[in-house]
């Protein structure tokens, strides 16, 4: 609790809460989650998946103090300088894998889209295949997808979730990584860093990432409703768990108690073990200072 | 009694057409897969164009169907039934590269239509998605087929009379033979890569 209150009083004097990317202000997350919004149960997705499962709960007596909070002193006040790659991690890895092949048939590949955006790729690809094609109307197919890819992250699709929340900068360093993920020649030229407030950082994990599967609000789930499947909604969660519970929540895993009579058992959460304790610390701020709303 | 007289050129009309009309049968092979057999231009002779719109669908990354044939003047429509978007173009129909068009990038649940008039093989792409093909055959008559997957193909209602017939299939050169149609006709083709 103690803190919370240093977070706040670091964060107040933070010049503003959209250091770095003036083009989108941060706000809350909102609404149902994206599984929700599919009619989905977690249980029958490959969305919002790591595949990698937190340590199994201890057995009486067992030392649990494998885990070690390592976060960066002042953490909440620092700006982060962030890559195509880690817009990446942030949003799409989630779902996407770190490979970009996603989970096929649900969750399709973004190599082969990101590679059509390529003139060289098409005209390569063309000539292999014995049916050359002039530069001129390689592009026009390059522009046809790259318009395709950018309309992916404004509007979303029927099983891919919309992006607002990125900024035309954001976008801009996502695609160049995207290009350099999909073996687009030149790529590695063009990737740009960007800097980011750690509320905005914390925005993109829980919009992108833990809004998959949470729900922004609802009422906090008891241990046998868990059992049971709930998934507790994103405004409990800054009251379920202190800060460290948290990231070690999301970095490592952490037993969870479910059931009745109540016991600890290693949940169904998986494990984001690709993102820093800072980045699951500045999830867990941004909640606190953007409270989810309905 | 003026009834009857039209009964009766009915029968008689009917019974000339029932015995002018034939067939064209046989198996293509050498090759897997489906094949499109068609009979070729005939000198003098015009068809009006079809009205019916074939349709090809995008559908789990896929082409579908793989291989379709239509008569010159058919509209084709194109539809994407994925969630994702996909493209078509095609950068020849039948070798000829002038004839190259690029049919547009779309969304889900749209469709985009073509006049195919000229006839030869259309290889169908998605700049989208590499691994997806198709192809459109355009053949010069109404008398065409698509084989089953083992080859086996029959052109229904060809007039009697002697024909060029031409076998097509995916990556192989085209081959063509006479066919004289005289009721139930036979040609077989074996093709190779």
């Amino acid at each position: 609790m103690t803190r919370l209150v240093v977070i706040f009083a670091l964060v107040s004097q933070l010049p503003a809460q959209t250091a770095g990317n003036k083009e989108i202000p941060v706000t809350p997350v909102t609404g149902e989650s994206w599984i929700s919004h599919l009619h989905k149960r977690f249980s029958d997705t490959s969305m919002g998946k790591t595949w990698h499962s937190g340590p199994a709960a201890q057995m009486p007596g067992e030392d649990s103090a494998v885990w070690q909070e390592k976060l960066s002193p002042g953490f909440e006040a620092r700006s982060m300088t962030v890559h195509g790659a880690d817009v990446y991690r942030l949003n799409c890895r989630g779902c996407h894998t770190g490979s970009g092949r996603g989970a096929p048939p649900e969750i399709n590949s973004v190599i082969d889209p990101v590679r059509s955006t390529s003139v060289e790729v098409i005209m390569e690809r063309m000539k292999k295949v014995g049916m050359d094609m002039s530069r001129a109307n390689a592009a026009v197919l390059a522009k046809q997808a790259n318009a395709a890819l950018l309309d992916r992250f404004h509007k979303g699709g029927t099983d891919m979730p919309p992006f607002p929340q990125l900024s035309e900068t954001e976008v801009r360093a996502l695609i160049a990584y995207l290009r350099l993920l999909a073996g687009v020649p030149g790529a590695e030229k063009q990737q740009i860093a960007i800097t980011e407030s750690p509320a905005r950082v914390g925005e993109q994990v829980v919009k992108s990432t833990c809004h998959i599967c949470h729900n922004a609000v609802g009422p906090n789930p008891n241990p046998q409703q868990i059992l049971e499947g709930a998934i507790p909604p994103l405004s409990t969660l800054t009251t379920r768990t202190t800060l460290s519970q948290f990231v070690r929540k999301v970095t490592y895993g952490n037993p969870i108690t479910m059931g009745a009579p109540p016991e600890p058992f290693r949940g169904r959460m998986p494990v984001f073990d690709y993102l820093s304790q800072d980045e699951a610390a500045n999830a867990y701020l941004y909640l606190t200072l953007y409270p989810p709303q309905d | 009694m003026k009834r009857n007289v039209l009964i009766l050129i009915a029968v008689v009309v009917g019974f000339s057409l029932a015995a002018s009309a034939g067939t064209i049968s046989g198996q293509v092979s050498g090759v897997a897969g489906q094949s499109v057999v068609y009979v070729d231009t005939i000198s003098g002779k015009t068809f009006p164009a079809p009205t019916q719109h074939p349709v090809i669908d995008q559908k789990g990354l896929v082409f579908q169907p793989h291989v379709t044939a239509v008569q010159a003047g058919t509209t084709v429509d194109f539809l994407n039934s994925d969630s994702v978007a996909h493209n078509v173009f095609w950068t020849s129909i039948g070798g000829n590269k002038k004839l190259a068009h690029n049919l547009g990038t779309w969304p889900k649940g749209e469709r985009k239509s073509f006049k195919f008039d000229t006839p030869g093989a259309v290889p169908i792409l998605c700049n989208v998605h590499p691994e997806m093909s198709a192809y459109l055959v355009v053949a010069p008559t109404p008398y065409f087929a698509v084989s089953d997957q083992t080859g086996t193909y029959k052109i229904e209602n060809v007039p009697d009379g002697s024909y060029t017939v031409t076998a097509w299939h995916e990556g192989t050169k085209n081959q063509s033979k006479p066919v004289s149609v005289s009721g139930d006709a036979k040609a077989d083709f074996t093709l190779s890569k």
